[in-house]
């Protein structure tokens, strides 16, 4: 086993637990296909107004990703355990002014050349590839991603076009990001006690001293 | 020709054998990363059976190099574990002494074409 990955899993042990994302995936790409009317069929569905009845779709939409986000924490808790992080919220601060940048774009829709919330979701995931090597190297499609809806309009691609286009990508970036990030958690740990490495029989305590 | 191995036999000889263990620097790799790592994660982490696990972190423990905790979450009993001051200096110098062992055998061995 090798310890730099013992030392990443550790270090990033709730952000490495993907399948969370999951139920986020879904979510957006529900909300996505709905743009196009995939669920217009549905009573009251799409909602006029925010405290229209057909609101009661999203809201519970809602309730079962969270619900199914609860599961798979308790999952990993019962697989895993815990680990307390030294400095957890520390070291994710960097996603704070991602998430601004996020919501401005989404609230304000600035007319422009480029998308700047999609550029800095790209720089942040290549920065994640950077900073942790191979372990992170599934980001790098998201990033790729991120960085052509970030220049999408440059196309002349219209706006609800890559608005359908940035619900895939985020979908799509937590699906690849979330299930990778499992699979690298997951390959870190033994599948069983005999088949891993580490034993109670220490080689290096039972060898003879070295000759000097 | 012993004599130009002395080094790198000497710096072999010089690893702490309580850190340098395969499962017990997991374990102190893991806990140096963190601030307390509960008891289940470490076993994930390592495969050991749990008797195997606490042979090691009482050794661990008994050269001060970790502290194990016993807690509840919530009605349930928990053993965690944190390195201390002593068990992450230790681990520090300890990946040193490997990058240093790496180079001393870089040096030793022979190198392309001159064989």
């Amino acid at each position: 086993m090798l310890l730099s990955r013992i030392r990443f899993i550790t270090r990033n042990f709730y952000q490495v637990q993907g399948l969370r994302m999951v139920p986020w995936a879904v979510l957006i790409l529900l909300f996505g296909l709905s743009r196009w009317g995939w669920f217009d069929w549905l009573p009251g569905y799409p909602p006029k107004r925010p405290l229209d009845p057909g609101a009661l779709w999203v809201v519970l939409a809602t309730l079962i990703a969270t619900a199914a986000f609860v599961s798979v924490t308790r999952y990993y808790r019962t697989q895993f355990g815990t680990v307390r992080l030294q400095h957890g919220l520390r070291d994710n601060l960097f996603i704070l002014p991602v998430l601004v940048a996020v919501t401005v774009d989404v609230v304000h829709r600035p007319t422009g050349a480029v998308i700047p919330a999609a550029l800095l979701l790209a720089a942040t995931l290549l920065g994640l590839v950077i900073r942790d090597g191979r372990w992170r190297a599934h980001y790098a499609p998201a990033a790729l991603a991120w960085l052509g809806l970030g220049v999408a309009p440059l196309a002349g691609l219209d706006d609800a076009t890559i608005g359908a286009a940035a619900y895939l990508t985020g979908s799509s970036t937590l699906l690849i990001c979330g299930v990778g990030d499992h699979l690298v958690m997951v390959g870190t740990f033994p599948r069983s006690p005999s088949g891993h490495c580490p034993t109670s029989t220490s080689t290096i305590d039972a060898a003879p001293p070295p000759t000097i | 020709m012993p004599r130009l191995h002395l080094p790198f036999d000497a710096q072999l000889a010089a690893l702490d054998r309580i850190v340098h263990e395969p499962a017990r620097l997991a374990i102190l790799t893991a806990l140096a990363e963190c601030e307390s790592a509960e008891f289940r994660y470490l076993q994930a982490l390592t495969g050991l059976s749990q008797g195997n696990l606490s042979m090691h972190l009482i050794k661990l423990e008994a050269h001060g190099l970790i502290v194990r905790e016993k807690n509840f979450s919530g009605s349930y009993p928990s053993t965690s574990a944190h390195a201390t001051d002593a068990g992450r200096a230790a681990i520090a110098r300890h990946w040193d002494q490997l990058r240093t062992l790496r180079q001393s055998a870089k040096k030793l061995m022979p190198s392309k074409g001159t064989a």
